[in-house]
């Protein structure tokens, strides 16, 4: 049947444009007679060979946006002047400490004594290059995707012909970018130190080559989690901890291993490591060299970072698609899949009668009819959860219920793996051996200071991420309710270290061989730490926008105050050629004392329960003096409290910049 | 209810308001109407407490935003124009969440969830959880929680936007019920038609100025502009130009334009009667195919209240 005709212009008037009729169902273009047609046969898919061409890869529409974008911000630069200024003044400070160290003599024997300084001051140099570089790196790839996803561009790239392995690749090379500026800027700092002479080029190689391939592997590792996680901060801080584990973990379970079968494990099995090549190059420029050759471990290691952070893009890539894929179709996160109804359905809830609460609000909603229907299509992605009755404080009603891990499966798996890592540790290490407690503090205490400087980050600018700050800033909740929610919220939630340390301390104290003292020392301890670098964390998160920023900053106060300050002191009393005063013996001991690694060090000294040596006098040795178990443990709950009091009064300080920070009005 | 005098706030060197002096009266629906970057949040979000004016003095129900801030956050509504949600709430959690914040007793927290729940439709929504919402239904959700304290102000920013047809049509039968129960609100859109059938008043900004403030059948008034009509002719008509002739040399048409096959008729300002129209089509020969009266638009009074106000 023909188309009906359009309607006859008026006289006159210009001719109105006829709408084209739509084309007829069928194929675009007919097939020529003989061919066989669409429905019959369809033309076989073209099989989209992936781009493997490096600079494509690598130097792609991404990497030239995350260079463009990372030109812009101020951190950037502040970043870049921070580094060299840091290393100069380690670098200062050590030079002239061991100058002023030195005898005074000729000119010909200085420089022979330069010559001997050369070797020490580039360890410094270098180890400072290697843990700033192997931290920042996962900063960097962490927030990279993270922001994709919290802007919800991940699903506009997958429009575009790029492949997941472009986008991967393009933001680690342009972070990588970053961190070749930076090391390059300590480069003329190591090199000058040649110029004393004693220092041979190769172990500057190196040590830069170990440095930024541990750069590259944490890098790697840090977009990898950002894929998984939702806060960069957290994916960075586990970016570390995996890194740690990777390097760390198989050494000692080949140490182990190796202490009780008496089995000499080969070189090669360690040269994983990077700490212990590191450790290997340290030594062997000091003169040892741990009876293994090194000269060759750190190519191995250059290596094998590379690799694994090669298999940990792929591996991202990977996640990445799935996750894009995801973002498109609009799929909730897996993470948040399988929350589903857990009190009986809505129609079986009894209704509770209105008692019309407001001036007149309406028995019957006027869109009543209507409105399920236009959302009918979303009824079924939407999901249910068990509704719980909301406290009179609701920030920190709602903070405490905040899953310290994202889900149930994750803490599961957690759990299983820390009871593995306790099982083999009890069985080759007996409980009567100091060193398994001490490993097992040292590291909780390291779990919790991470996750203690990144709790609470996230409080203020998350929620300012995630838009719901304007919300809440609306009700009549002052800053101290909002503020000391969210302290107590992101103490709770460090709950799982301080218990898996706490409880391996009860068992050996009830198989009675730990004083059960040292239990309350280390319990001390934790509190102060996790106290302290919460209330700072919630202090930077209200004050700075990103919450990666506030967990760097963060981490780095932590540092500062821990690690920085007593190579500050120690080296200005060398330069002041006080070491061996009373005087500094007391700065030391003060700026040791607030290093909660070196108290617990000092407390596990005597968690012997060797009665007689506990209550000698020099159960507690510190530079200058020893203390009994009293006073010993006054000293402990004293710093504790002055650390908690430090934390609350972070806090407190974030309530009373509140208006400032957040924009209240008044 | 609502009271600005010449409150400024700049960005940097961006005027975000500038001098911008406005006042709402108790129970009027106040639309702000502007274009993207006019100022229209900002001057919400000095009402909510949540900027602070560079200088003036803005009041609502004659408590400072200055001084009074616990205070207006209780009788004030604010929902903004993206709402962030907790994902880890469901919906009832959500409201349960902010009546707590706004100190209501617990004793009452259900019936006021409950009827806010029923007065957006979201009943059957109690358990889902916040996130999986669709975005009509999260907005619903964001004026729920606004009503949730009761306030006597309600100040929406793009309430509908991101909205399908379906849901703005519910969006907008609940502002009217809203309205209906007294309350003043103050609504930014750019959807200017459903405005102009909620609304009691509004507001055109540009540029962090105030160009119009007052009734919508003013801001019609001033841009002196008529009801205009389109006239479709069949065959057999007389030319165009005849017509055309023959109409404008009729008393109270001011204009008459060809359209795309059609005679768009503007009558004078004032007038409203279409028989002057009707009798000079017939008595030029014209065979009128339809005639269609149209009133003018929100749009266009916006058009025209702000071509070249600022230049």
């Amino acid at each position: 049947m023909a188309p009906p005709e359009p309607p006859a212009p008026a006289a006159g008037l210009p001719p109105t444009t006829p709408v084209p009729s739509p084309a007829p169902a069928g194929p675009a273009c007919p097939s020529a007679p003989g061919e066989p047609g669409p429905a019959s046969a369809p033309a076989p898919k073209p099989r989209r060979r992936p781009d493997l061409n490096p600079f494509s890869l690598f130097f792609g529409p991404i990497f030239q946006k995350e260079v463009i974008v990372t030109g812009r911000r101020k951190a950037t630069y502040f970043t870049r002047a921070l580094y060299p200024l840091l290393l100069l003044a380690f670098a200062s400070l050590f030079y002239f400490a061991a100058l002023a160290a030195m005898p005074d003599t000729s000119g010909a024997m200085r420089l022979q004594q330069l010559q001997q300084l050369a070797p020490g001051l580039a360890l410094v140099l270098a180890w400072c290059q290697f843990g700033f570089l192997g931290l920042v790196a996962p900063v960097l790839t962490a927030s990279s995707i993270c922001s994709e996803r919290r802007a919800r561009t991940l699903g506009a790239l997958l429009t575009t012909p790029m492949s997941s392995a472009q986008i991967v690749f393009g933001k680690l090379a342009s972070r990588l970018v970053i961190l070749l500026i930076l090391a390059l800027f300590s480069a003329p700092l190591l090199l000058a130190v040649r110029v004393f002479g004693g220092l041979e080029a190769e172990l500057i190689l190196a040590l830069t080559a170990v440095s930024l391939s541990t750069a590259v592997l944490t890098a790697s590792l840090g977009l990898l989690l950002g894929t998984w996680q939702r806060r960069a901060a957290t994916a960075a801080v586990m970016a570390v901890l995996i890194f740690l584990l990777l390097t760390i973990g198989p050494v000692t379970v080949i140490a182990i291993v190796a202490n009780n079968t008496r089995w000499s494990p080969p070189a090669w099995l360690i040269t994983g490591s990077a700490l212990i090549t590191m450790a290997g190059i340290t030594a062997s420029i000091s003169g040892g060299n741990f009876g293994l050759d090194f000269t060759w471990m750190w190519v191995a290691n250059t290596a094998v970072n590379l690799g694994m952070a090669l298999l940990v893009c792929l591996f991202a890539c990977a996640t990445l698609r799935r996750i894009m894929l995801a973002e498109a179709s609009g799929t909730p996160a897996p993470r948040k899949s399988k929350r589903r109804a857990a009190t009986p359905p809505v129609s079986a809830v009894p209704a509770v009668p209105v008692a019309a609460p407001t001036q007149g609000l309406p028995d019957a909603a006027a869109p009543s009819a209507e409105a399920s229907a236009s959302d009918d299509a979303s009824d079924e992605q939407t999901r249910e959860g068990r509704t719980r009755v909301v406290g009179d404080q609701p920030v920190l009603w709602r903070e405490v219920r905040q899953p310290a891990f994202g889900s149930r499966r994750l803490l599961v798996i957690l759990a299983l793996v820390v009871a593995a890592a306790f099982g083999l540790l009890y069985y080759y290490l007996p409980m009567s051996d100091y060193a398994l407690h001490r490993i097992v503090v040292f590291v909780g205490l390291f779990v919790v200071c991470l996750h203690a400087a990144i709790a609470a980050t996230g409080a203020v600018a998350g929620e300012r991420e995630d838009q719901t700050w304007t919300v809440l800033l609306t009700t009549p909740l002052t800053a101290r309710e909002i503020l000391l929610g969210k302290l107590v919220g992101g103490l709770r939630r460090q709950w799982f270290t301080p218990a898996v340390v706490m409880a391996h301390l009860a068992l050996a104290a009830a198989l009675g061989w730990i004083y059960p003292p040292f239990l309350l020392h280390v319990a001390l301890v934790l509190i102060g730490v996790a106290v302290m670098l919460t209330g700072t964390g919630l202090l930077l998160s209200l004050l700075l926008r990103a919450s990666t920023t506030a967990a760097v900053v963060n981490i780095g106060f932590a540092l500062s105050l821990w690690v920085g300050l007593p190579i500050v002191a120690g080296l200005t009393m060398e330069l002041l050629s006080l070491t061996t005063t009373s005087f500094s013996n007391t700065v030391g001991d003060l700026v040791v004392t607030i290093n909660p690694f070196a108290l617990v060090g000092i407390a596990s000294e005597s968690a012997t329960t060797d009665y007689a040596y506990i209550f000698r006098p020099s159960a507690y040795s510190f530079l200058e003096g020893s203390l009994t178990l009293a006073p010993f443990t006054m000293v402990v709950a004293c710093l504790s409290a002055l650390a908690c009091s430090v934390g609350i009064g972070a806090t407190l300080a974030a309530a009373a910049l509140f208006p400032r920070a957040s924009g209240r009005s008044s | 209810m609502i009271e600005l005098r010449t409150v400024t706030k700049t960005f940097g060197s961006l005027v975000a308001l500038d001098s911008l002096s406005l006042s709402i009266g108790a129970g009027e629906c106040f639309g702000f109407i502007g274009p993207n970057g006019a100022g229209k949040s900002t001057t919400m979000k000095i009402l909510a407490c949540l900027m602070r004016p560079d200088s003036g003095a803005a009041a609502v129900n004659n408590l400072s935003v200055l001084s009074d801030g616990p205070l207006i956050r209780r009788i004030v509504g604010y929902m903004p124009d993206f709402l962030g949600v907790y994902d880890d709430l469901t919906v009832d959690e959500y409201l349960q969440f902010f009546a707590s914040a706004f100190k209501i007793p617990r004793a009452k927290r259900r019936a006021i969830v409950d009827g806010v729940l029923e007065l957006t439709d979201l009943n059957d929504k109690r358990l889902a959880m916040v996130d999986s919402l669709s975005r009509g239904m999260q907005q619903r959700l964001g004026i729920a929680r606004v009503l949730i304290h009761e306030p006597k102000v309600l100040l929406l920013d793009e309430p509908a936007s991101g909205l399908d047809p379906r849901a703005r049509i519910e969006m907008r039968s609940l502002l009217t019920e809203l309205r209906n129960m007294g309350k003043t609100i103050m609504i930014s859109s750019h959807i200017l038609s459903e405005l102009a059938e909620m609304c009691t008043s509004i507001g055109i900004i540009e540029r962090g100025k105030l160009l119009y403030a007052g009734s919508i059948e003013e801001a019609y008034r001033r841009t002196n502009a008529g009801e205009r009509i389109a006239v479709t002719l069949e065959a057999g008509s007389p030319p165009a130009e005849t017509v055309i002739a023959a109409l404008a040399a009729c008393p109270g048409i001011a204009r008459v334009t060809p359209d795309n096959g059609s005679l768009l008729v503007d009558l004078s300002p004032g007038v409203t009667s279409h028989h002057a129209v009707i009798q000079a089509l017939v008595a030029c020969g014209a065979r009128v195919g339809a005639f269609t009266p149209r009133q003018v638009k929100l749009e266009d009074a916006f058009l025209r209240l702000t071509k070249g106000a600022l230049n």
